[in-house]
């Protein structure tokens, strides 16, 4: 199950959303996530899904390894789903069993909240399947750069960041592998009560973490015998490109933006 | 422990943009009480075979027989579990498995997972590290504060100590220094002999470990086994180990050079210091009748 996880995972690809810029990339995710929760207008939330699936379209991820990569995910959209159904206490009951009592605003709550947490998703996904994760943490320093004024370490953010990203992978890898030397020692994750089966998972923590740090002491000491000295006065190799494609794409985001404010006002 | 592969198919991350495929229905068989080695190139599908061998991954296509159990694509993880008894693997760097306070009670885990109780354990877990060799004293050290080498070796106890008749090795010697390597094949060897239905299949690129120790050798290749010949069959074709780039033991190598130099024919399957160096006198004598 682990080997689907698509978080963090790059395809490589030629498409339109493959080649635009980082930022207009991560500056759309944005306004899109900020403007999503403004409104409740359907028609406002049939634009997004219209963007996502436009977004989706031309990336050309295959389907299926989109599919299977998000399911793992979609377990959260369906909990928010039932928690909002079951615990929303507006208009009209629809239906009454015992202590379960399902109220109209519940399924309407629900649905709403589910249909944005789903767009939010594959969309953001989009943007991480697209984007090298070296292009998204440059494209992450450049936006927050003004921050450095106000002494925030914007360099070292984004270089924990791209650290961060580039070893999930591999964190997913050594996991599965772990897992497995357990399970061929006769440990069992899925059976017992819930304080033995947590205890189950000590014989793969303890490894991971002892592993995670030994890893991150020996990129510490190949980043310093590299001659690394932090972010001040370091110029980049690699340089960002802003096209006229990327501000077309955050016009239409930003006009999805102040529409979902005129549906509010 | 018989195994048997029949037309096995197997890919990680089937349908994707990152499909690999591993084995490509490919049949081979194991048999029991033997030593047995698997080699081939470097993503040719042979980790992918050993953990379709103990029931870890199921195989996509085809049907795996191993002792008494039979493991389809079907098969449900329950049914299978009873195998992890039997079958012991230990992984490439085995090392990283280890987790528990102390050494002892590292490789007691795994008998305790099968349901032993706590002096069986120990008792098991005793004989599993005096075997691989670790001292008393080490015992109840943290296994983190161990050597790299008796890492290893604890890590091969705490597989030992499950007293599994089925043994799947995955380049256990990797990383070890040439002395250490030899200990632990010999210890790997004596452990199959002791009993006459205890089975290893080894991972190995090591092909003078392969030579000396192993009863068959099984040559993968882009996901299918190729060929399965004793090491005498195998590493004297020099036109196959060529075409299959395997490398020839050190010992065969020698006597191969000899041979061709010479321009004498002889028998260049030796795989220690003893027999090779018999052969090369044997060619000296017939030498000097030669001359
Ligand atoms: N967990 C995994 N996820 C994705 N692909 C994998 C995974 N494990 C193996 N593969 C792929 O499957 C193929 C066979 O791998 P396998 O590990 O069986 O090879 P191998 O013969 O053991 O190689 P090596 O000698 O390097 O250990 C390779 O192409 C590899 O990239
Ligand atoms: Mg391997």
């Amino acid at each position: 199950m682990l080997e689907h996880v698509i978080i963090g995972q790059y395809v490589p690809g030629k498409s339109f959303v493959h080649s635009l810029d980082p930022r207009a990339k991560l500056i759309a995710v944005i306004i899109f996530m900020i403007f999503l929760f403004v409104s409740r207008d359907p028609l406002v939330l049939g634009t997004a899904a219209a963007l996502t699936v436009a977004a989706f379209l031309s990336a050309g991820i295959p389907f299926r390894f989109f599919w299977k990569g998000i399911r793992v995910i979609l377990l959260i959209v369906v909990f928010t789903f039932l928690l909002h159904l079951f615990m929303t206490r507006d208009g009209t009951v629809l239906v009454s069993l015992g202590w379960l009592t399902i109220y109209s605003g519940g399924v309407i709550e629900g649905s709403l909240i589910a249909t944005r947490l789903f767009l939010l998703i594959v969309l953001a996904t989009m943007l991480t399947l697209t984007t090298t994760p070296v292009d998204l943490t440059d494209g992450m320093e450049r936006l927050m750069h003004p921050l450095n004024r106000f002494r925030v370490p914007v360099h070292e953010l984004a270089l924990t960041m791209s650290i961060a990203l580039r070893f999930i992978p591999t964190l997913l890898t050594e996991t599965e592998k772990i897992l497995k030397a357990q399970t061929a020692r006769g440990a069992t994750f899925s059976s017992g009560s819930i304080w033995k089966r947590l205890n189950a998972f000590i014989p793969v923590l303890v490894p991971l973490f002892v592993q995670s740090f030994q890893r991150a002491e020996e990129l510490a000491e190949a980043m310093e015998a590299r001659g690394y000295s932090g972010g001040e006065g370091r110029t980049k190799f690699r340089q960002l490109a802003w096209r006229n494609r990327d501000t077309i794409v955050l016009f239409v985001f930003a006009g999805f933006g102040v529409w979902s404010v005129l549906s509010v006002v | 422990m018989q195994l048997r592969v029949e037309n096995v198919s197997y890919a990680y991350m089937p349908g994707g943009p990152f499909e690999a495929k591993a084995l490509q229905g490919t049949s081979v068989s194991f048999a029991s009480g033997a030593f047995h080695a698997c080699v081939g190139h470097t993503g040719s599908g042979k980790s992918t075979l050993l953990q379709l061998l103990n029931g870890l991954l199921r195989p996509q296509e085809g049907t795996v027989y191993v002792g008494d159990w039979t493991i389809t694509p079907e098969t449900k993880q329950k049914h299978i579990a009873g195998l992890r008894r039997k079958a012991g693997v230990v992984f490439q760097f085995p090392e990283a498995q280890l987790f528990d306070e102390t050494v002892i009670d590292d490789v007691m885990y795994g008998p305790k997972n099968l349901g032993f109780k706590n002096d069986e354990a120990r008792r098991l877990a005793e004989e599993a590290l005096a075997r691989t060799g670790i001292s008393t004293e080490l015992f109840t050290r943290s296994p983190f504060d161990l050597s790299g080498g008796q890492m290893r070796r604890a890590a091969i106890a705490g597989v030992l100590a499950m007293e599994p008749e089925l043994l799947l090795l995955d380049e256990p010697t990797a990383g070890l220094d040439p002395a250490g390597r030899e200990s632990m094949m010999e210890l790997f060897r004596s452990w199959q002999q002791e009993q006459p239905e205890r089975t290893i299949v080894m991972i190995s690129h090591d092909m003078n470990a392969v030579a000396r120790y192993a009863d068959t050798v099984t040559v993968m290749e882009d996901g299918k086994a190729i060929a399965q010949k004793a090491p005498h069959e195998l590493f004297t074709d020099a036109e196959l180990l060529e075409r299959h780039q395997l490398e020839m033991p050190d010992t065969v190598r020698l006597l191969y050079r000899l041979r061709e130099a010479s321009g004498v024919n002889m028998d260049i399957s030796a795989f220690d210091e003893k027999e090779t160096f018999s052969r090369i006198l044997a060619l000296l004598k017939g030498g000097v009748q030669d001359a």
